[in-house]
C-alpha cells in the first residue's frame, strides 16, 4: 500500500515540475498519472472523482471509474465537500484541504497563476506515505496557521 | 533578350522583393519590441511611485513595530492594508498582495489585497525563489519576467524594510493586459504589413509567371513546331555568340524525301521527319546543338572537347542510325537515307555564314556523290586526290609558273537555254597536273598581297579570254576590294586598258561582311560602269547581300543564293523567297540569275518563277575555255 501511494506521488509531482505545458494540461496528467503511477500492481484501478474531465482523460483499459468513493482506491476531489468515505485524498483546491483535513494527503492547484503543490504531514504519515527527498519541501506540519 | 538575361532580371526582382518583405518584418518586429519596452517601463514607473506611498502609510501605521508579528496579530490592521492594497489592484495589476519569507524559506501571505484569487493568512505561495530572494539579499526592487507563465506578465517585488532587514516583500503582478493593449496598438501596423506582404506576394507571383510565360512565348518561338527541336530563329540567336573553335558543323538531308511525299502524303513525311529527328537524338551528346534548317534539311553544331574527329564519328552515327530505323506510317514500313555535309574546320572560315555555306557544299558533293554518304573537306580532297590547302610557298611557286588558270561554267538564258556569257572560277594546276579549287588557296592569301596579285592574274586572264573571243564573261571580286584602292587601281586600270571590250566584262560582287562606305562603293561602280562593264550582286539572299544595295548602288544583275535555289523544289519557304526576290528584281528591272541548278526539276522551276539566267551541273560543269554542253 505504502508502495503504490509513493509512487502515485511521485508521478504526481514529476508531472508537476513540467511547467511548460499549459494549466489544462498539467492538471489532466495529474489525474491520469495519480491513478496509474499508484496502482501499477493492480489490474485494474478503481478512481473516483468529482470531476467530469478527468473520466475523459482516464480512457485507459485499467482504470475503472467507479460511482460512489467507497469503492474507489484514491479520490481526486475538485469541488465535493461531503465525502465520507476514508479513503486518501488529493485535492484540486486549496480549501478542500481544510475540508478533509483528516484525509487529505496533498494537493495540487493553482494561486495567482502559478502552479502549488502542498503534502500534509500527518495524513502523509496516517495513509504510511512517504515522499522522495526533493519534494521534501513541500510539506506542511499542519494547513492551520 | 535571352532566356539567361531575363532569369537573372527576374531572379533580381524577386531578390528585392523578398529583401524588402524580410526588412519590413523585422522593422514592425523591431517597432513591437519597442512598445512593449517603453510602455512596460512606464508601468514600472508609475507603479513604483504607488508602491513607494503604500510603504510610507505602513511607516506611518505602524512606526518601528514589526511588521509580520504586528500584522499576524492584528486583524483589523490586515483588513486596513489589505483594502489599501485592493485599491491598485486594477485590470493591469492583477494581483497585488504581501509575502513574508518563513524559518524555513517559504513564501508565506501576510496581506492580499487581490480582488480574485485571494491567499489566506500563511498560506504558502509557490514563488520564483531566486528572484524573491534577490530582493531579500539586495534590500532593492526586482522584476520578473515570467514568459513560462500564461495568466502573469511582470511581477514588480518593492522590499519592506525596516531597521536595515527586509521584513516583507510587496508584490503585484501584472496581468496580460499590458502586452494585450499593446498588441492592439501595432495592430494597424501588422495588419498593414499583412497587406504589404499579400501585395508583394501577389507580385512575386505576377512576376514568376511572366516569366514563365515569356520562357514559354521565347521556346515557342525558338522550337520548330513539327520536330520539337530548334528552328532557324534560333539559330541566329545561337550564331551571335558562337564560338568557331568550339565546334565542328554537320549538314544533313533526307534523301528523295520530295519522293516521300509524292508517294506517301505529307503526313508520311511529318513522321518521317520526326522520327528522323528521334533517331539524331538518340546520337548526339548534350553540348550538340541540333536546328532544323529547311524542310528535310538539319543542321548540327557537334561540340568538340578533345576529338578532332568527332564531327565525322557523329555523322557516321547518324548515318548508320537513320538507315536502321523503320519509320512506319499506315502499315507501310518506310526507310530513308541521308546524305551528310561536315565541316571539321569551321574557324577557317572567315564568318559562319561563310562555315555553314562551306559545310552546304559538302552536303551538296554528298549528294552529288550518289546520296546516303558522308563528305567533309578530308574526304573530299581524298577522294579526288586534290592536295590538302595550299601553302603560301606553294601559290606563290603557283604564281612565279603561271599555274593559276580560270575555268568557265556558262550561264544560261532560261528561255531558249543559248549561253548568254561564262562565269570565270580560279583554279590553280598542282605540279601534278591536279586542278584545285579557291577554297583550298583563297582564304590562305585573303590578307596577303598574293590575293592583289591573283586579282590582277584573274582579271588579265578574263580580259585575255575576252579580247580572244568577244564574249560576255563574269568575274568574282569582293565589295571590299572595290573599296581597297589598290585592288581597285588594278581593277580600273585593266578596265581601261581593255576599253574597246571592257562591255563584255560583268563584274559579280559579294560580301561577307557589312558594307559601309558605300559613297566611295557608289563612285567607283559608277566609274566602272562608264567603259560598258556590269554590276552583279553574287549569293543574294544570304549574308550581307540586302535590298539596300539596289538602293544605294547602280546595279545591273542580280545572282540568287545557291543555297535558295538548290532546295526549291523541296522547300515550300525557299521557292517563296526566291519567287519574291525574282518579283522583286522584275519590279527593278534588273534581270535575275538562278545559280545551282542541279536538277530537271529546279531548272523548271525556275523558268516557271521567270528567272532569265540559269546556271548550274545540271545545264554544264565549269571547265577550261569557253565551252558548251549538250
Amino acid at each position: 500500500m505504502i508502495v503504490k501511494y509513493k509512487k502515485a506521488l511521485f508521478l504526481l509531482l514529476f508531472i508537476y515540475s513540467s511547467v511548460f505545458a499549459s494549466p489544462l494540461d498539467i492538471e489532466k496528467q495529474i489525474c491520469k498519472r495519480i491513478v496509474h503511477g499508484a496502482f501499477q500492481e493492480k489490474t485494474s484501478i478503481k478512481v473516483w472523482s468529482d470531476v467530469k474531465k478527468c473520466h475523459n482523460i482516464l480512457t485507459d483499459s485499467s482504470i475503472i471509474f467507479v460511482k460512489t468513493p467507497q469503492e474507489a482506491d484514491i479520490l481526486v476531489v475538485s469541488h465535493e465537500e461531503n465525502i465520507l468515505a476514508d479513503k486518501p485524498i488529493f485535492v484540486r483546491k486549496y480549501y478542500l484541504l481544510k475540508k478533509y483535513k483528516e484525509r487529505a494527503i496533498g494537493g495540487f492547484y493553482w494561486q495567482k497563476g502559478r502552479p502549488n503543490i502542498i503534502f500534509i504531514k500527518k495524513n502523509l504519515k496516517k495513509f504510511s506515505i512517504s515522499i522522495p527527498d526533493e519534494f521534501r519541501k513541500y510539506i506542511e506540519d499542519s494547513y492551520e496557521y | 533578350m535571352s532566356i539567361n538575361k531575363a532569369a537573372k532580371r527576374y531572379t533580381a526582382i524577386l531578390t528585392a522583393l523578398m529583401a524588402v518583405t524580410a526588412y519590413m518584418y523585422f522593422l514592425v518586429n523591431d517597432i513591437k519590441s519597442e512598445l512593449v519596452k517603453n510602455m512596460d517601463s512606464l508601468y514600472i514607473h508609475t507603479l513604483s511611485d504607488f508602491i513607494v506611498n503604500i510603504d510610507n502609510n505602513i511607516k506611518v501605521q505602524l512606526k518601528d513595530e514589526p511588521f509580520v508579528q504586528t500584522l499576524h496579530n492584528d486583524e483589523k490592521l490586515r483588513a486596513h492594508f489589505e483594502h489599501t492594497l485592493s485599491v491598485l489592484s486594477t485590470k493591469s495589476f492583477k494581483y497585488v498582495y504581501i509575502l513574508y519569507r518563513d524559518k524555513k524559506g517559504i513564501y508565506r501571505y501576510i496581506v492580499d489585497g487581490s480582488k480574485k484569487d485571494r491567499g489566506e493568512l500563511d498560506q504558502p505561495l509557490d514563488v520564483n525563489m531566486k528572484e524573491w530572494n534577490k530582493v531579500y539579499k539586495t534590500e532593492k526592487p526586482n522584476i520578473i519576467r515570467q514568459y513560462k507563465l500564461d495568466e502573469l506578465w511582470t511581477t514588480y517585488l518593492y522590499p519592506i524594510v525596516r531597521n536595515g532587514k527586509v521584513e516583507a516583500v510587496i508584490a503585484v503582478d501584472f496581468s496580460f493586459e499590458l502586452p494585450h493593449r499593446i498588441r492592439e496598438i501595432v495592430k494597424p501596423l501588422n495588419r498593414s504589413f499583412i497587406f504589404i506582404f499579400i501585395a508583394i506576394f501577389i507580385l512575386i507571383i505576377l512576376v514568376i509567371l511572366e516569366f514563365y510565360n515569356n520562357n514559354k512565348i521565347k521556346r515557342q518561338s525558338y522550337t520548330d513546331a513539327l520536330t520539337q527541336i530548334y528552328n532557324r530563329h534560333y539559330l541566329r540567336e545561337f550564331l551571335k555568340n558562337i564560338d568557331l573553335d568550339k565546334y565542328q558543323i554537320m549538314l544533313f538531308d533526307i534523301d528523295f524525301f520530295k519522293k516521300v511525299n509524292d508517294t506517301y502524303g505529307h503526313k508520311a513525311g511529318d513522321i518521317i521527319l520526326q522520327g528522323v529527328v528521334g533517331s539524331v537524338q538518340k546520337t548526339i551528346r548534350d553540348g550538340d546543338m541540333f536546328f532544323r534548317y529547311g524542310g528535310e534539311e538539319f543542321l548540327l553544331f557537334v561540340k568538340v572537347e578533345n576529338d578532332p574527329d568527332i564531327g565525322l564519328k557523329i555523322a557516321q552515327r547518324v548515318k548508320d542510325e537513320i538507315e536502321v530505323s523503320e519509320f512506319i506510317y499506315e502499315q507501310n514500313h518506310i526507310k530513308v537515307t541521308v546524305s551528310i555535309g561536315v565541316n571539321e574546320h569551321p574557324s577557317r572560315c572567315k564568318t559562319i555564314d561563310q562555315a555553314i555555306k562551306y559545310t552546304d557544299e559538302m552536303l551538296y558533293i554528298a549528294k552529288k556523290d550518289g546520296r546516303n554518304c558522308i563528305r567533309s573537306q578530308d574526304s573530299v580532297q581524298e577522294k579526288s586526290n586534290a592536295p590538302k590547302k595550299m601553302s603560301i610557298d606553294e601559290i606563290k611557286e603557283a604564281f612565279e609558273q603561271k599555274r593559276v588558270i580560270c575555268h568557265y561554267q556558262p550561264i544560261y538564258n532560261a528561255k531558249d537555254l543559248t549561253i548568254d556569257k561564262y562565269e570565270a572560277l580560279v583554279r590553280i594546276v598542282s605540279n601534278e597536273g591536279k586542278i584545285i579549287g579557291p577554297f583550298f588557296f583563297l582564304e590562305e592569301i585573303f590578307s596577303t598581297t598574293l590575293y592583289t596579285e591573283l586579282t590582277a592574274t584573274v582579271i588579265d586572264i578574263v580580259f585575255k579570254q575576252i579580247s580572244l573571243q568577244e564574249k560576255n564573261i563574269s568575274l568574282n571580286l569582293n565589295f571590299s576590294d572595290l573599296i581597297d584602292t589598290k585592288t581597285y587601281d588594278i581593277v580600273i586600270g585593266a578596265i581601261q586598258r581593255h576599253k574597246d571590250v571592257a562591255r563584255f566584262l560583268t563584274i559579280e560582287l559579294l560580301e561577307y561582311e557589312k558594307l559601309e562606305d558605300f559613297e566611295r562603293l557608289k563612285e567607283r561602280i559608277v566609274e566602272i560602269k562608264s567603259y560598258g562593264c556590269k554590276i552583279a550582286v553574287d549569293d543574294f539572299g544570304s549574308g550581307y547581300a540586302n535590298y539596300e544595295i539596289f538602293k544605294r548602288l547602280p546595279i545591273d544583275i542580280m545572282k540568287i543564293d545557291g543555297t535558295l535555289i538548290k532546295d526549291i523544289t523541296e522547300s515550300d519557304m525557299s521557292f517563296k523567297i526566291v519567287k519574291s526576290i525574282i518579283f522583286f528584281a522584275k519590279e527593278l528591272n534588273i534581270p535575275v540569275i538562278a545559280e545551282f541548278i542541279h536538277s530537271k526539276e529546279v531548272m523548271e522551276s525556275l523558268q516557271g518563277l521567270g528567272a532569265e539566267y540559269l546556271q548550274g551541273f545540271h545545264l554544264c560543269e565549269p571547265k577550261e575555255g569557253l565551252h558548251h554542253c549538250h
